[in-house]
């Protein structure tokens, strides 16, 4: 892997990566709720924050974030970046009610963190068996604020540990893909260049 | 209005307004000189430049020290005065916190931290600041009288 490109080889990897851990995701969303949910073709990328707020959305949209470390044979940060209208879904469809992401209170942050750890689980449970990894997931940590404050405190955390952060993110939504909900999983270096090496890929 | 993305900087004077959008652990240094209506306003993203063993020269506005250098070389540029000048920081937040703490590496105090040892180290006082806690901060500097509106994600607004 060169300073600012990635290799074919390791993209390809990357977005397979991607591409399962989300479709178990996004499946094991669709049964929570009970409705269809589709999702966005992932991207794979070496971090760029601009690069990242032009897929995410505007930097002081109001987000629901939930950050989960992630540690093991892989490791890094996974992070939900929940939309408004998403949420909003998730809870007509589950409670007949509508929500705002400034009126969350403890149990509706709650059902929202479940929801998160289940597709988590889902997500790294498919990588798993796809790359033949250890995996575990630790206890996310929650944030209603500005998208930009949420990502750019992964972003940092994970780039102080070096320079070169594979990014994979995908997209996920009920009906109108402009109200698509994200999730992005940054990995730490060190693991990134254990992981492809394992994989005999020339890093 | 000019507007700055993460690890950039700008510089103006008089009717300009410089803005950095939605800081979270990321730390704004607005300097100024009162005499001249000038200053500028970086928005960094990590602390310290030396743990960056391989720095590029386009790698600069990444960190703390070597972005404050490069702030007040532009602003003297500009004209202001290197000893009139003052600073105002912002941001350096802690979004998320765990519940346990393990995981936790408080990136926004080390940012403020290091900004603070700068500007003691360059000697240019500290005249407001507005850093910590746990939200997001939008910044606009208003170079006609070197105000800084600080406004929150519930649109909440307020000065330093």
């Amino acid at each position: 892997m060169k300073k600012d490109t990635m290799e074919e080889e390791a993209t390809d990897i990357f977005l397979e990566m991607g591409n399962i851990g989300t479709g178990s995701a996004v499946t094991a969303l669709s049964n929570m709720i009970g409705r269809p949910i589709n999702e966005i073709f992932p991207n794979v990328m070496l971090l760029d924050y601009d690069r990242l707020m032009e897929i995410l959305g505007q930097d002081d949209e109001r987000v629901l974030g939930l950050l989960f470390p992630v540690c093991g044979e892989i490791s890094g940060l996974l992070l939900f970046v929940w939309k408004q209208d998403f949420v909003s879904d998730i809870f007509e469809s589950l409670q007949g009610t509508k929500a705002r992401l400034q009126d969350l209170d403890e149990e509706k942050l709650s059902v929202m963190k479940e929801i998160a750890n289940i597709m988590t689980s889902a997500y790294f449970t498919a990588i798993s068996s796809y790359t033949d990894k250890k995996i575990e997931i630790h206890a996310p940590a929650v944030s209603v604020d500005m998208a930009g404050a949420v990502v750019t405190e992964p972003a940092g955390w994970t780039s102080g540990r070096g320079k070169y952060i594979v990014c994979v993110e995908s997209g996920f939504y009920g009906q109108d893909e402009k109200k698509a909900s994200h999730l992005c999983f940054m990995m730490y270096q060190e693991s990134t260049v254990g992981f492809l090496k394992s994989l005999g890929v020339e890093v | 209005m000019y507007q700055i993305r993460p690890n950039n900087l700008a510089v103006g004077r008089d009717e300009d307004e410089i803005m950095a959008k939605a800081l979270g652990s990321g730390v704004a240094v607005c300097l100024y000189d009162e005499g001249s209506r000038a200053g500028g306003m970086v928005y960094t993203l990590f602390p310290d430049s030396r743990t960056d063993m391989k720095l590029l020269a386009d790698e600069k506005l990444k960190y703390v020290d070597t972005a404050l250098e490069c702030l007040t070389k532009e602003v003297e540029q500009l004209g202001a005065e290197r000893e009139k000048l003052w600073a105002k920081v912002i941001g350096g937040a802690q979004i998320f916190r765990f519940a346990n703490g393990r995981e936790q590496e408080n990136i926004g105090r080390r940012n403020v931290a290091a900004v603070r040892e700068w500007l003691k180290e360059h000697q240019i006082p500290i005249k407001a600041e507005d850093t910590g806690n746990n939200f997001g901060r939008t910044v606009r500097f208003r170079m006609q009288d070197g105000n800084v509106e600080i406004e929150l994600v519930n649109k909440h607004k307020y000065y330093i």
